[in-house]
């Protein structure tokens, strides 16, 4: 009877280890919310471009249009995504290129760069010029905001959701060999499942693996994983990535311009 | 003058062959490789772009004599098939692992390791091919290495300018498009100049093949080298008022000439790599 009471009340000790303490990945969900940020990641495992139908989209999308960029198609990448407050920088690519998005001032700025021989070399509309978009606020209001390419954009989204309806819900948690933490998440979206696995090194999140499955139209069950590697998630926002680089020039003919 | 003849000739081959023997062909050290049909992921794959352009890769490296080839025409093996039969069983294991909420025979399993390759269309160097389906094919092949090429993409226009400059421009273009309503962007496109001109136009096409090589190590699956090329044919037709010179019309010369282009260059990036050592470090 004694043992039946003490494994009661360990079982009762256990549990809130588990589930009733703040998870690690609330940390980085508040660092979301707060808007001031700096992230920085690999997509191991980008998923394949299956026809080249996505080349027209007429509603806008968030994440930059990695699709459309033959160079970084079916290759591995890396993104960067920098907040503070309404300005933000995202970047994905590589070390030779990278598409890249500043957002300033209600307004976006879409540029590449690439390694030239003396350093990065930056191209808007052309050569070291770029002209300012109005910001796609539909898009984001639609699709939520965009945090690189589509699977990162996807998982933030999801993550900025948890505890939601729509959004993930912790269903485990523990440690692997070597000491790695993680934290197990599940989410449900129309009708795709998505199962997450966070990994945390000394408590800082430094992988996320997804599987993410789901009935197409007609019927058959399609779906796929993604590996992320944080490299970096940090509350200080890079300050140097948000304005244009020196090299490149804001030549937008603005409505107050004309005024004058 | 029959028994001369017999002699002369038993002379003669007595002569030849020490000098046969000696001329015995030196034991083969180049690597044994294999050609696998390409894979197309394009929507235009009922034409079967990947056949031909795997029968035009193979005359070329057949005719360059630096690959051990150990078939003669490109593998049938459907690399593709027996990977989708695997991710069938992946997500099998997406199904088990959401319904019991125990994902470390997921996670922690063979599918979700950091150099395991997604697809065949996105493995890239030091990713891992699934070691089961490669090592069959190279052991009923007696073959190393695989050299295997995915068609990523196909069409008109100007995608396949892999200037930096142009393409940058053609980025940020799609760019602003998906983030830009459409009512938007289209503003402006027929601008004055467009009346001006309206007696001369000035027509260019052309198609564009652009695909994925890489050589994989059939024991280990491990890809080992890949490259991007890209097939080009374009033309070009001025239209001054009645005259016209050229033709800027689509045809199947203009594909033809596309995928002998792409063949080519899939050729000259393995010959270019095996001149400089880069292919077979392993």
């Amino acid at each position: 009877m004694k043992c039946l009471l003490v494994l009661l009340l360990l079982g009762l000790e256990i549990l809130p280890a588990s589930f009733g303490e703040a998870a690690a990945l609330d940390r980085y969900r508040q660092i979301l919310l707060e808007g001031r940020y700096t992230i920085e990641y690999h997509n191991i495992t980008p998923a394949e471009r299956v026809t080249n139908r996505d080349r027209v989209h007429l509603f806008g999308k968030t994440g930059l249009a990695v699709a459309q960029n033959d160079y970084l198609t079916n290759r591995p990448r890396k993104g960067m995504i920098v907040s503070r407050g309404e300005d933000r920088y995202e970047e994905v690519g590589d070390e030779e290129f990278a598409a890249c998005r500043l957002t300033k001032g209600g307004e976006d700025f879409f540029f590449t760069k690439y390694k030239g021989k003396g350093g990065y070399e930056y191209f808007g509309t052309k050569k070291n010029q770029v002209t300012a978009n109005n910001r796609n606020y539909l898009a984001e209001a639609l699709e939520g905001k965009s945090y690189g390419d589509e699977d990162m954009s996807r998982i933030i989204n999801a993550l900025l959701s948890a505890g939601r309806p729509q959004g993930w819900a912790q269903v485990a948690a523990g440690t692997l060999a070597g000491g790695v933490t993680y934290e197990d998440y599940q989410g449900k979206s129309e009708d795709r499942t998505q199962i997450i696995r966070c990994y945390f090194t000394g408590g800082v999140l430094t992988k996320i693996a997804v599987a993410e499955f789901g009935a197409d139209a007609a019927g058959n069950l399609t779906g796929h994983k993604c590996i992320i590697a944080v490299k970096a998630f940090t509350a200080a926002p890079r300050e140097e990535y948000l304005s244009l680089p020196a090299k490149l020039a804001d030549v937008t003919k603005r409505k107050e311009a004309k005024a004058k | 003058m029959k028994l001369r003849k017999i002699l002369f000739a038993g002379l003669a081959l007595g002569l030849l062959l020490p000098q046969l023997a000696g001329a015995a062909p030196a034991a083969d050290n180049r690597p044994a490789c294999v050609l696998m049909k390409f894979t197309d992921d394009t929507r235009y794959d009922a034409i079967e772009t990947a056949e031909q352009l795997s029968e035009l890769v193979m005359v070329r490296l057949l005719d360059s004599h630096r690959f051990r080839l150990m078939e003669t025409r490109p593998l049938e093996e459907n690399m593709e098939r027996e990977l989708y039969r695997e991710k069938m069983q992946e997500l099998q294991e997406f199904k088990t692992a959401a319904a019991t909420h125990d994902y470390n025979a997921l996670f922690e399993g063979p599918g979700f390791r950091e150099n395991k390759a997604q697809s065949i269309a996105t493995a890239s160097v030091g990713q891992i091919v699934t070691p089961s389906i490669t090592r069959a094919i190279g052991e009923q092949h007696k073959a190393d290495y695989l050299i295997q090429g995915t068609i990523i993409n196909m069409g008109i226009g100007n995608w396949w300018n892999v200037d930096y400059a142009a393409m940058s421009t053609a980025v940020n273009t799609a760019s602003a498009l998906a983030a830009t309503p459409i009512s938007v962007s289209l503003s402006g496109i027929s601008g004055p100049l467009g009346g001006m001109l309206g007696d001369i136009e000035i027509s260019r096409s052309g198609i564009g093949i652009e695909c994925d090589i890489r050589l994989i190590k059939a024991a280990t699956g491990e890809v080992l080298w890949t490259k991007r090329v890209v097939g080009l044919a374009t033309t070009r037709g001025i239209t001054i008022g009645a005259v016209t010179l050229g033709s800027a019309r689509l045809s199947g010369s203009l594909y033809r000439k596309a995928l002998e282009q792409a063949a080519g260059k899939v050729t000259e990036a393995l010959l270019a790599d095996v001149e400089t050592g880069k292919l077979f470090l392993k």
